[in-house]
């Protein structure tokens, strides 16, 4: 070990005692910094990670469309079921209805799904409660939450609808009968825009309300990797003539996901700062340390020592404080988040707020996901910081002349 | 002696220094040689430039003009990296004011020296050891500055000095902090040992009755070395 590292080491961690009472508190400023940054990043990774995947769940991985109605769909999904990278695709129609139930109105989107394939793009399943997909035939309805309880609907309620076709007919003054659907299930996906606005029917009914024939207006697909989405998205778009379109979930939430990003970086901006601070009080002990050792740092230049090597006795110093800061704000972080639904509880139990979990039970289910990139990037920009917090005072330790510095009373 | 190449020479070395009232010259011609193995007092008054002349000797301090040669090699024709390489194991320090450093034990003081030579091997430690007990310092070894009295750390020094076997030892009045009873130990520490290490020493003291215990006895008066 060269000298000058050990005499680093040693005027964190002296002879005879753990560490210097300057060690603890940068190593804790710093382990504080990357605890923090580590615990919210994580967080927002895991909500993030929960959003793509309800945004994939309720869109599927690709969608095939050209703007108008497409009347030979089974062409077009016998070709993609013939590509090994597709794992499922379904047609699908889409638009808007009138929706009345006991003279309240609405207006959902109305979205036909294909129930005669074994497959489904979207699970939904997942997202129903009082009915499955088994329950729903042309006489029945599946009505988003949101919607639902706007309008005071339950399962087993009929509803009316009214599709745009209709009102051609109200022109050429013919009685003007409405569809009455029964709501076979409700479904949440957890997303307010489609659970408050969406009614999922079959695509024969969404076919005879918008009177399409056997036409869809899409075609939804899922790879069997999600992550080729964009890659598939791109070869299908090069291969087929317009209009046909391939638009990948994340065109479609391209808004969205630069919210989720943007929000993840400006926490991170936010909270490097308590690595900041940490770092300005470290090269202030640093400096003052250069200042109280003055006169060894004239005896180390009495006994051979270069002032290149000098200076990195305050460095190291730096740099060591961001090593061990991180490592343990890491330690801390997992550990943290190892226990959170534990400290959660306990949380309650202490303030007597056992009913409140209730109210915290999304709490108790905190999403985490690490990503190795965030951990290198929060690790990295610690330890620089504390790095160059110790290059200052490595400077003036370093321009100190050994003779004058021995002099120093 | 005469033939032997001196360990220390210097010819001629004059230093001044810019203070705020002017230039002060502080030395004007310095002839001093060192042989091998033997020990010279320097006396002086205070503000004499003693201390001056040992930083300059050492090459802490360059000279304004003058020559300086160690064990034969002229060193101002040296790097600056030279310099400092060969002043750490060649020379060995005692200073008035000990220079611990606080965060060491006294055996740990001693090998840092040795570290900024080279690597500590076991017969480092080994020789730290003996030279700590040599000096009184047996059952401190793993004490603290802070742990020991003035005396205590003086020899924690003189330990520190001869570690790497140098061949001068510079001591600036290495009693000045000491009361007399413990300044004279520390002194017969010093002489003794410089003496069975064999190794030349430059003392600067103040105290008649010392300095009368070295080959030589010299005076710096007027920026030039008398005897
Ligand atoms: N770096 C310096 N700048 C200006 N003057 C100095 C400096 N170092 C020493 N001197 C002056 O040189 C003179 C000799 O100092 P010094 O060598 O310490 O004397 P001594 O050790 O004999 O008491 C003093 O007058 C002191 O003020
Ligand atoms: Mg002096």
């Amino acid at each position: 070990m060269p000298w000058y590292l050990y005499l680093a080491l040693k005027q964190l961690f002296p002879t005879g005692r753990w560490f210097s009472f300057f060690a603890f508190v940068s190593i804790v400023g710093v382990m504080l910094g990357v605890a923090v940054l580590v615990i919210v990043q994580s967080v927002m990774n895991g909500f993030g990670a929960e959003i793509r995947d309800k945004l994939v769940k309720t869109f599927g991985h690709v969608r095939i469309e050209t703007g108008q109605i497409i009347y030979d769909p089974e062409a077009l999904i016998e070709e993609l079921e013939a590509d090994p990278a597709v794992d499922v695709a379904n047609q699908f129609a889409e638009g808007m209805v009138l929706l009345q139930f006991e003279n309240r109105p609405s207006f959902p989107v109305v979205r036909g799904i294909d129930v005669n394939t074994e497959d489904q793009v979207i699970p939904i399943d997942d997202f129903v409660w009082g009915g499955t997909l088994d329950d729903l035939d042309d006489e029945r309805i599946f009505v988003g939450s949101g919607l639902a309880k706007s309008l005071g609907l339950g399962v087993g309620d009929h509803v009316e609808v009214y599709s745009p076709l209709m009102l051609e007919k109200l022109k050429a003054d013919e009685v003007l009968l409405p569809r009455e659907l029964e709501v076979a299930g409700i479904f949440e996906t957890g997303y307010g825009q489609i659970d408050g606005n969406t009614v999922v029917v079959t695509l024969r009914l969404m076919q005879e309300l918008y009177a399409l024939g056997d036409g869809v207006h899409g075609v939804m697909v899922n790879l069997k990797d999600e992550t080729a989405a964009e890659e598939f998205a791109h070869a299908y778009s090069q291969t087929h003539e317009r209009p046909l379109r391939a638009t990948t979930w994340l065109d479609a939430n391209q808004d969205l996901l630069f919210v989720l990003r943007l929000e993840k970086n400006v926490m991170f901006f936010i909270i490097i700062f308590i690595i900041l601070v940490a770092s300005f009080s470290i090269a202030n002990s640093l400096l003052t340390s250069v200042v109280r050792k003055t006169r060894e740092v004239g005896l180390l230049g009495a006994m051979g020592a270069l002032p290149r090597d000098i200076g990195w006795i305050f460095a190291l110093q730096g740099f060591i404080i961001g090593v061990v800061g991180t490592t343990a704000g890491m330690a801390f972080a997992f550990t943290a988040l190892a226990y959170r639904n534990e400290f959660v509880h306990t949380l309650a139990k202490w303030t007597e707020t056992e009913a409140a979990l209730v109210r915290f039970y999304q709490f108790v289910n905190l999403p985490v996901r690490y990503m190795p990139k965030d951990l290198i990037i929060i690790g990295l920009s610690a330890i620089v910081i504390s790095t160059l917090a110790g290059l200052l005072p490595a400077w003036r330790a370093a321009r100190l002349k050994p003779s004058d510095a021995l002099r120093n009373e | 002696m005469s033939e032997a190449t001196p360990i220390l020479s210097s010819l001629g070395l004059a230093k001044a220094f810019k203070g705020p009232d002017g230039v002060v010259r502080v030395l004007e011609s310095v002839d001093l040689t060192v042989a091998p193995g033997e020990s010279v007092s320097i006396r002086g008054e205070s503000g004499a430039g003693k201390t001056t002349l040992l930083y300059l000797i050492s090459a802490l301090e360059t000279p304004d003009r003058g020559e300086l040669h160690w064990d034969g090699v002229n060193v101002m024709k040296k790097s600056a990296s030279w310099r400092a390489r060969r002043r750490g194991d060649f020379m060995g320090f005692v200073f008035q004011a000990y220079y611990l450093i606080p965060e060491l034990n006294a055996l740990e003081n001693v090998l840092i020296a040795r570290r900024l030579v080279g690597k500590v091997t076991p017969a480092d430690r080994q020789r730290a050891t003996e030279l700590l007990e040599r000096v009184g310092l047996k059952e401190r070894l793993r004490h603290t500055g802070q742990q020991l009295s003035g005396g205590e750390r003086q020899r924690v020094a003189l330990a520190r000095a001869l570690i790497n076997r140098p061949r001068l030892i510079l001591a600036d009045e290495p009693t000045g902090n000491l009361d007399e009873h413990t300044g004279d130990e520390v002194m017969d520490l010093l002489l003794n040992l410089t003496n069975e290490e064999q190794t030349a020493l430059v003392l600067v003291t103040h105290n008649p009755t010392f300095a009368e215990r070295t080959h030589r006895h010299l005076f710096l008066k007027a920026g030039e070395m008398q005897v």
